[in-house]
């Protein structure tokens, strides 16, 4: 999937014309398979061929399946990347003269991740910018609106238009937002300190995950506390490299939830305190099938769908 | 340091009533039983009662201080009755393997207390 948000300069028919022009060939360029940074030379070629102009022109190249991002900039304002933690961040890679500010102008590329539950916002600079303010302040107060959790990106562009006051020219304002959802049976990979302190974050982006992966309430519980058993275990026989590191790998199959907690400790899942044996009991009685595989690396157990226990 | 586990307690005249909320895991377990003596020990209370309803989470770390506690309780003859309603996760925690020896365990806080009031006080 691609992004193109442009900017030409001038107003009018000959302004709007040139933009539609400049959209086909960004469109040709990227459908002929070129990248970001190939596509913004070629369209500045072509752009003096077509008897010069001036346009800034920012080109995503957007992977649906990994979040990966390679972009390029022609002198367009930097794109604003919002994270479901509420911080945002500006996309300032590849960035390099507007089109048609040379007759050859080299484009490189930059790479970026949109990871799950972010928006990427593309914008013009009609937005941020206000007469008798520095464009910073603009950028400020659109970076300020955008951060908090993301959310659809109908809401969060309409949220963006709201926040930033006083458009003088709104035909000069343009938002484009991604949001990049939590893809439902994309595993959820989470590496952790093996301490017990680390047993909050893990539920946390357990929690996260769970609420998109359409599973029942009780399912969802029982999968937290299955994999919070395991991960205890794991922090309790940690031992070997310090820091040690838990991983959780979490993903849906078509029977159910299937996990997996691998660690550097070694555990057999005895008890080692007088009740610390319940943790294997409660993943056995949680999971129809458990394994546990140990090696001197470590010890990782897999956990694949319960039986139907509603009970309780 | 700042506390990890968030509580209410409640102090009756039969009871004491003792509220974790949040998330009751290994992290917060020292936390928990080191609270729960303290409030034993400062009230000398006949009876306590750990309501559990409100966990957002609990595993069988987060339960081990009740085993101690029970244990520890009963050599002085209070009473520990722990409260874990019908859906709430400490409910499902403990149908899932047999734990009869963290004391009483009651489906809702009314049903504790009244177990209470016909207690023998210490």
């Amino acid at each position: 999937m691609a992004l193109v948000i442009g900017d030409v300069v001038g107003r009018g028919v000959k302004a709007a014309s040139a933009m539609g022009q400049l959209r086909n060939a960004v469109r040709a360029y990227l459908l002929e398979g070129y990248g970001p940074a190939q596509v913004l030379a070629r369209v500045n070629r072509l752009l003096d061929s077509l008897g010069g102009g001036f346009a800034t022109l920012a080109c995503l190249c957007f992977d649906v399946a990994t979040g990966e991002l390679r972009y390029a900039n022609a002198g367009h304002p930097p794109p604003l990347v919002a994270m479901p933690d509420g911080t945002t961040r500006w996309l300032e890679g590849g960035l390099a003269a507007p089109l048609g500010a040379a007759r050859e102008i080299v484009y490189r590329q930059a790479s970026d991740r949109i990871r799950p539950d972010s928006a990427l916002v593309l914008y013009t600079d009609g937005l941020v910018e206000r007469r008798n303010e520095p464009i910073d302040t603009g950028l400020e107060r659109l970076a300020t609106a955008a951060a908090d959790s993301p959310g659809h990106a109908a809401t969060l562009a309409g949220r963006l238009v709201g926040a930033m006051p006083g458009t003088a020219r709104p035909d000069d304002v343009a938002v484009l937002v991604l949001a990049r959802r939590e893809a439902p049976g994309e595993p959820l990979v989470v590496r952790l300190p093996a301490e017990a302190t680390s047993l909050g974050p893990l539920r946390e982006r357990l929690r996260r995950w769970l609420a998109s992966a359409d599973l029942e309430r009780r399912a969802a519980a029982d999968l937290l506390l299955a994999v919070g058993e395991a991960a205890s275990n794991a922090v309790e026989h940690a031992i070997e490299p310090h820091p040690a590191a838990i991983v959780v790998t979490v993903r849906i199959a078509p029977g159910g939830p299937v996990y997996e907690v691998r660690d550097h400790g070694r555990w057999d899942g005895e008890p080692s305190a007088p009740h610390r044996g319940r943790g294997m009991q409660i993943i056995r009685a949680l999971s129809g099938d458990v394994g546990v595989d140990r090696s001197p690396e470590g010890t990782t157990v897999t956990m694949h769908p319960g039986k139907e226990d509603r009970s309780a | 340091m700042t506390p990890l586990l968030d509580f209410e307690t409640d102090a009756l005249p039969d009871a004491l009533v003792a509220r974790p909320l949040g998330d009751i895991d290994m992290a917060v377990t020292p936390e928990l039983e080191t609270t729960l003596y303290a409030a034993v020990r400062e009230r000398g209370s006949g009876c306590l009662v750990v309501d559990l309803g409100a966990a957002d989470y609990i595993d069988s770390s987060g339960i081990e201080p009740l085993f101690r506690l029970h244990a520890a309780l009963e050599v002085d003859g209070v009473g520990l009755i722990v409260v874990a309603p019908p859906g709430s996760n400490a409910a499902r925690l403990l149908g899932l393997v047999a734990m009869d020896d963290i004391g009483e365990v009651r489906p809702s806080l009314a049903d504790a207390l009244d177990r209470c009031g016909g207690r023998e006080l210490s």
